[in-house]
């Protein structure tokens, strides 16, 4: 072969190298999303008292298939995390295994996180202390969102 | 695009290297062909198998792995042309110990029974090594059996990695006892272990003499212990002992203090201890940007171009660019090997491909920062490209674990 042929070709390669790492990133990237995020309740829930909860657990960011999740209630303190003993299990890789808790209290609800890795935010500002949320305050766990509210959505 | 058309679509770019590489050489040489198509037809077939036998995974391990062998592959026949033979028959019994571990392991989670045997069988390993195995270029690191000859140690890798992960899960709450629920109190497990991890790498440094495989052990065992107990401050303290045992290695040992004489000034003694490395790095300048193209370069002037330095010959050839390449193809293989330790259903399979991947991780960086003078060099092998077989029998063994972890997400 010519070394023009040579000298074309080199470059060809190159260009050919370059196309092939591109189709496997298109490949990596169709597919970053985490697929399993899921709300469970917890298999054996509590019996429910008498009186209706005054405040209900949504899940409204993080996954498509989160927006259609059942409100969870909140009767007594409810356990988030990855753990199989949590009310509210969220398998999130991002969730410590006890991550965070709400407990229901006159004023509102009391959120507390217990000493997760990777922290939950109240809004958008780390949750250090215990805070109280009130109706239509939000929360972040890993990737899931949720909201406290008195009316849940059916 | 599917699993089988980015297999396609890389056998075409390393087809059309060997074409390149091929045109470059003498007419005298082995032609390739064969091997080049039996390889093609084993990497889909492959494929084709575990497609049958229902044996999911991440589609995108298969294809990276292939890239990566098959450019190694090039490089190596054109250094040397019955070498290049050698590793096609390599990558061929690859294959089929990755086809036979895909088929034969369905269920990962079985190997946790196995750790303590693991741990048993690959200290016993390395010991042997040391004390019965045959001495090559000043290190005691194989095995000869009449013409093969077998580095145990990359078995022992996978067995370590193995016993670390089943270890770490099963004593992960026994390890966080005084790490988090009361401070101020001293998390004794947690320094008996990294004591211990932390005498076995120094113990690898001193006895074998071998600062790569003591950097390994010690990066895959800090970082294992890390994604098992999240404390940064403890990995820290050990690394930096570590450090410090090294440094204590260096103003101990002449052998420690040639490589990194060589290493700092290779142009001191360029003619002998310096030789390898400023070779290299004439090598390195020399292809620039593009490259000087396949089979036009003359990087078989580097000592052990087909083994330790085969980056720098692919460097010389394919340029900065094809370096680039190389390097990407192994950030995207380590980065499929993470998503499948983060999506993993349980701890242990969690534990073993994040310990696989920061293997491949450590180990190619390692290799390639020796080879490129940003760290003394240290002679172990590039998974999947470097010329041995050991290595790739390992690298697909790995390959293998991996992609059953991603099935199982």
């Amino acid at each position: 072969m010519s070394e023009l042929t040579l000298f074309g070709l080199k470059f060809a390669l190159l260009a050919v190298l370059y196309l092939v790492l591109a189709a496997l990133i298109r490949a990596l990237v169709r597919d970053l999303p985490m697929p399993a995020l899921d709300v469970v309740p917890s298999p054996s829930p509590r019996p429910a008292p008498e009186e209706p909860p005054r405040f209900w657990l949504q899940a409204v960011e993080g996954h498509e298939r989160l927006a259609d999740r059942q409100p969870v209630p909140i009767h007594g303190a409810v356990l988030i995390g990855r753990g199989g003993d949590c009310q509210v299990r969220l398998l999130d890789p991002f969730a410590s295994v006890e991550h965070a808790r709400i407990v229901p209290q006159a004023c509102g609800v009391l959120l507390e996180d217990l000493k997760s890795t990777n922290g939950t935010l109240r809004g958008t500002v780390p949750v250090v202390a215990p805070v109280v949320l009130e109706e239509g305050d939000t929360f972040t766990i890993g990737d899931v969102t949720f909201q406290m509210t008195r009316s849940p959505r059916p | 695009m599917s699993e089988p058309v980015l297999l396609l679509l890389v056998q075409a770019a390393v087809g059309l290297a060997l074409f390149l590489a091929r045109s470059a050489m003498p007419p005298g040489a082995p032609e390739p062909w064969t091997s080049a198509t039996v390889l093609g037809v084993g990497w889909l077939s492959v494929w084709f198998a575990l497609r049958r036998a229902r044996v999911g995974g991440d589609p995108l391990l298969m294809p990276l792995a292939c890239l990566l062998s098959g450019l190694g592959w090039v490089m190596v026949y054109r250094l040397q042309p019955d070498l290049g033979m050698r590793q096609a028959l390599w990558i061929l019994i690859g294959l089929a110990v990755f086809l036979a571990n895909s088929l034969l392991l369905r269920d990962y989670r079985r190997l946790e029974e196995y750790k303590y045997l693991s741990l048993v069988v690959g200290v016993t390993l390395q010991a042997a090594v040391m004390l019965f195995g045959t001495e090559i270029n000043g290190a005691r690191l194989w095995f000869r059996v009449g013409e093969l000859q077998f580095q145990p140690v990359e078995l022992v890798k996978i067995l370590l990695i193995l016993f670390l992960a089943a270890f770490l899960r099963r004593f992960q709450l026994w390890l966080r006892v005084g790490l988090r629920s009361r401070e101020g109190r001293l998390p004794r497990r947690a320094l008996l272990l990294l004591g211990l991890g932390w005498l076995a790498a120094e113990g690898v440094l001193i006895l074998q003499k071998d600062l790569g495989m003591a950097l390994l052990f010690m990066g895959i065992f800090l970082t294992m212990f890390y994604m098992a107990t999240g404390r940064t401050d403890l990995v820290l303290a050990a690394g930096a002992l570590f450090v410090g045992g090294a440094a204590l290695g260096y103003l101990t040992f002449e052998h420690v203090q040639v490589r990194v004489q060589a290493w700092l000034d290779p142009f001191q003694d360029a003619q002998n201890r310096g030789f390898q490395m400023s070779q290299a790095l004439f090598s390195l300048a020399w292809g620039g940007m593009f490259g000087t193209g396949l089979g036009l370069g003359q990087p078989d002037r580097v000592p052990e171009a087909a083994t330790d330095f085969v980056f720098v010959a692919l460097a010389e050839e394919l340029g900065f660019l094809g370096a680039v390449a190389i390097l990407v193809t192994f950030m995207l293989l380590v980065t499929r090997a993470f998503r499948a330790a983060m999506r993993a259903p349980d701890e242990f399979g969690t534990l073993l491909a994040g310990g696989l991947a920061v293997l491949i991780a450590w180990q190619s960086l390692i290799l390639i920062a020796g080879t490129v003078k940003l760290m003394p060099m240290t002679g172990i092998t590039l998974p999947f490209v470097s010329y041995g077989g050991s290595s790739m029998l390992a690298s697909f063994t790995i390959l293998a674990l991996l992609r059953r972890v991603s099935a199982a997400c």
